[in-house]
């Protein structure tokens, strides 16, 4: 009996293990291509929903995202300027003449601005790194740090001293920002918003280096400012388990057939055809690429059929032309898991 | 024996749940069918070629030329370019290129040798792609450069289309000068960018027809020097002229054989029927291969040597037939409206060039050898004689405005695209590319 159940248990794990690894899913129904009109076709099928989770935890019942802990406090840097010493107060900054006021943020200003932005770079992922834990959405609050580190003047002063003519005499410490600005609305804090909020704190500090602004107005600026700490400002914040899941909520959408034959199009109009060719069948490309989430081809394009030599070879690289020329390509960014790769076939017969 | 099952079926059931996760698909594929794209000429950037003498940038200004006038590639303007090139061994800036929208880049050197000869080099880059994709350089003396021009020319032509180029070769012509009334017709020969020209002919009597041999340097030509049509063989090197055969009657249409050892021709006999003979040049032997009552004329073999296509009216008007290379099975292939004339088998053996005219109007179109596939290619008030260049791509022919006083030389694309005059020193007519590259 005991071998009975043996054979019969190794037998069926077999078979499970064939079934699993050697039948592939029936093909797809491919619908004929067509020039639509734009009516949106959201298909219901949802093959690869997916929750938002963490992919190493157990599945639990209800889907739950990594919990997000609040980062660390980070001190306030309090040595500006030139000093050695932490100093109690911040250092007013000095009247300075008039028209060698004008001339001299013109240039020192857009050396340092750029200054501080890599420095910017290097530093918040450096505190990212220690203080806060990797955020499993990309919905966590990036500006926490950045907020953090930016104001540092000691770099950008020393950055303005280098830059400084010998005829101009800037202030000997750059004032401290007393803005903070709030914590972005946009719960979506990707890199490119990172570089937007730096600007505006650039633009206050060279405002506030004219000696116009009183200290009155400074301090009803500084007023209307909140002063409060920025609290974790992150969309989702769970204090569950984490359950199993992925990075993001994926939904298993696919591409409309409008986005399709806008991608279609944008790819067409960079495809110059190798016209006159003798055999039209040499003409046929097909193409491989990956996407990046801003629509630029990642890697280069993979020829997966055609190609060769002669007309084979200039065919296939008018179509490599054609995919790495047109890109970025415009697709909706929130699909993006379903035009990460692309293959396209190129089949000019029915031109001729 | 249980724990051993227990473990066995632990085993398998975290091996299925490892597969049923394993097989969610991480990311889908999108796939999109591209079936037509634009035609459009290819643009390249062509930076003249490092040289002491200013000879590189006389070299790259024929390599654009002849590029340009191809129409397959729009050169672009040298002012736009942004970086300059001053090694043409180190790979470009390609972003600087892909900014201007180049798609290629031509970059090169030239340099004198110790012992006078030059020395031509040459890269082609793909900027899209980051990457060279032909590195050449020659050797010749210095009169040579404007063939040096034309080979690479027909290196680039051939990387970026695909198909043999056909700059590096020349055209013969008969070239119309004087007054309507009292013509004067002799041959020339040019580069088929109209450089280098020169007659072949003085011009005392009429010479017609002129064909190129394709594999020495002759051609055969008609000419009224005796009184009467008659054809003649010009060897090109020594100036050297043969009657061929001494043929009673009027002969006339040669044209050469693709192996260069038969020249057919048409030979009229007092009995007015004009039929198609065909000569070896070296035994002299001659071999009738048509028979008919009617006009048969304008013979053109096949590049394989296998048929023959040529002009008959033995049907009651002008239409055009094929045959076999020795006689047999002459079947019409003509049947659109009008009268068709002058058919010219393509160098690839695809297409055959016709002139067809309908109304008052002369057209030049192209047809399959069997007859499908009618396509008119350009119409004009008068225009024959096409020829087709040796990759069978471009086609050559003359065309008389209405009110000129004479016919000039055209050349168009296969597609119909790309209309261009050849420049000539006078009037020109019945041009002549040879058979095959050279």
């Amino acid at each position: 009996m005991k071998a009975g159940l043996t054979t019969s248990v190794v037998m069926h794990a077999v078979l499970i293990g064939l079934g699993l690894f050697s039948l592939s899913s029936p093909h797809s129904f491919e619908a004929p291509d067509v020039e639509s009109l734009p009516v949106d076709i959201v298909p219901v099928e949802s093959i690869t929903q997916t929750q938002e989770g963490d992919k190493k935890a157990p599945m639990i019942e209800h889907s739950a995202p990594r919990p997000t802990v609040n980062p660390k406090k980070v001190q306030d840097a309090t040595r500006v300027g030139d000093n050695e010493v932490d100093l109690k107060t911040p250092p007013t900054p000095e009247p300075k003449p008039r028209p060698v006021e004008k001339a001299a943020p013109a240039e020192p200003e857009p050396t340092p601005a750029p200054e501080p932005e890599k420095s910017n770079k290097p530093a918040p992922s450096q505190a990212s790194a220690e203080d806060i834990p990797v955020p499993a959405t990309e919905r966590e609050p990036e500006p926490q740090p950045k907020h953090e580190v930016m104001p540092d003047p000691a770099k950008q002063a020393a950055v303005a001293e280098n830059v400084e003519s010998p005829n101009v005499k800037l202030p000997e410490s750059a004032p401290i920002p007393e803005a903070r600005p709030r914590p972005p609305q946009a719960q979506t804090a990707k890199a490119p918003e990172r570089k937007v909020s730096d600007k505006p704190p650039q633009e206050k500090k060279t405002a506030e280096r004219e000696p116009e602004k009183t200290d009155d107005l400074l301090d009803e600026v500084a007023a209307l400012l909140d002063k409060q700490k920025s609290s974790g400002g992150g969309a989702k914040r769970s204090t569950q388990q984490a359950s199993l899941g992925t990075e993001e909520t994926t939904t298993g959408e696919k591409l409309t057939q409008s986005e399709m034959d806008a991608l279609r199009s944008q790819i067409q109009r960079c495809w110059n055809v190798p016209v006159g060719a003798a055999n039209v069948e040499d003409l046929k490309v097909s193409i491989q690429f990956h996407l990046d989430r801003a629509g630029e081809v990642q890697g280069s394009p993979v020829i997966l059929s055609g190609g060769g030599t002669g007309v084979q070879r200039v065919a296939a690289e008018s179509a490599r032309r054609a995919v790495l020329q047109c890109a970025p390509y415009d697709l909706p960014s929130e699909k993006y898991e379903a035009w990460a790769d692309v293959i396209v076939h190129f089949d000019p017969s029915e031109m001729f | 024996m249980k724990t051993v099952m227990r473990a066995l079926l632990l085993v398998a059931g975290v091996a299925a749940a490892f597969s049923a996760a394993a097989t969610l698909p991480a990311r889908a594929l999108v796939e999109i069918d591209i079936n037509k794209g634009v035609v459009e000429p290819l643009p390249i950037a062509i930076t003249d070629f490092l040289s002491a003498d200013g000879t590189g940038t006389e070299i790259a200004g024929v390599v654009e030329a002849d590029l340009r006038r191809s129409g397959l590639f729009a050169p672009i303007e040298k002012s736009a370019f942004i970086e300059k090139i001053s090694n043409p061994d180190v790979a470009p800036r390609f972003e600087d290129w892909k900014v201007i929208n180049a798609q290629a880049l031509v970059t090169g050197r030239v340099t004198e040798e110790p012992d006078g000869r030059l020395r031509a080099e040459y890269r082609l880059w793909d900027t899209f792609a980051g990457q060279q994709l032909i590195g050449e350089q020659f050797f010749s003396n210095r009169s040579n450069w404007r063939r040096i021009a034309h080979i690479i020319a027909d290196s680039i032509y051939e990387r970026l289309t695909g198909e043999s180029g056909y700059f590096d070769t020349r055209i013969v012509y008969v070239s119309e000068s004087g007054p309507k009334d009292s013509r004067v017709k002799r041959l020339a020969i040019m580069d088929q960018d109209g450089a280098n020209h020169r007659y072949l002919t003085e011009g005392h009597t009429l010479a017609l027809t002129p064909r190129f041999s394709p594999t020495r340097q002759e051609i055969t030509y008609m000419s009224y020097e005796s009184g009467h049509p008659q054809v003649y063989l010009l060897q090109l090197e020594t100036g050297q002229r043969e009657l061929i055969g001494n043929f009673p009657g009027m002969s006339f249409a040669p044209r050469f054989s693709p192996d260069g050892q038969k020249v057919i021709m048409s030979l009229l006999r007092d009995d007015g029927n004009s039929n198609l003979f065909a000569m070896d040049l070296r035994s002299r032997n001659t071999t009738r291969l048509t028979s008919s009552n009617a006009i048969d004329t304008s013979p053109s073999y096949s590049p394989d040597g296998s048929r023959i296509v040529f002009t008959s009216d033995r049907g009651g008007s002008t239409q055009i037939y094929v045959m076999n290379a020795d006689g047999s099975d002459p079947h019409r292939i003509s049947f659109g409206p009008g009268r068709y004339s002058t058919p010219v088998w393509s160098p690839r053996g695809d297409l055959i060039a016709f002139t067809r005219q309908t109304g008052g109007e002369f057209s030049i179109g192209v047809m399959h050898p069997d007859g499908t596939g009618e396509r008119i290619l350009s119409t004009g008030f008068l225009q024959e004689g096409p020829t087709w260049a040796p990759n069978g791509r471009v086609i050559m022919f003359f065309r008389q405005d209405a009110g000129a006083a004479g016919p000039k030389l055209y050349t168009i694309d296969l597609t119909g695209r790309n209309e261009q005059q050849i420049p000539t020193p006078a009037f020109a007519s019945d041009p002549a590319w040879p058979p095959l590259l050279e």
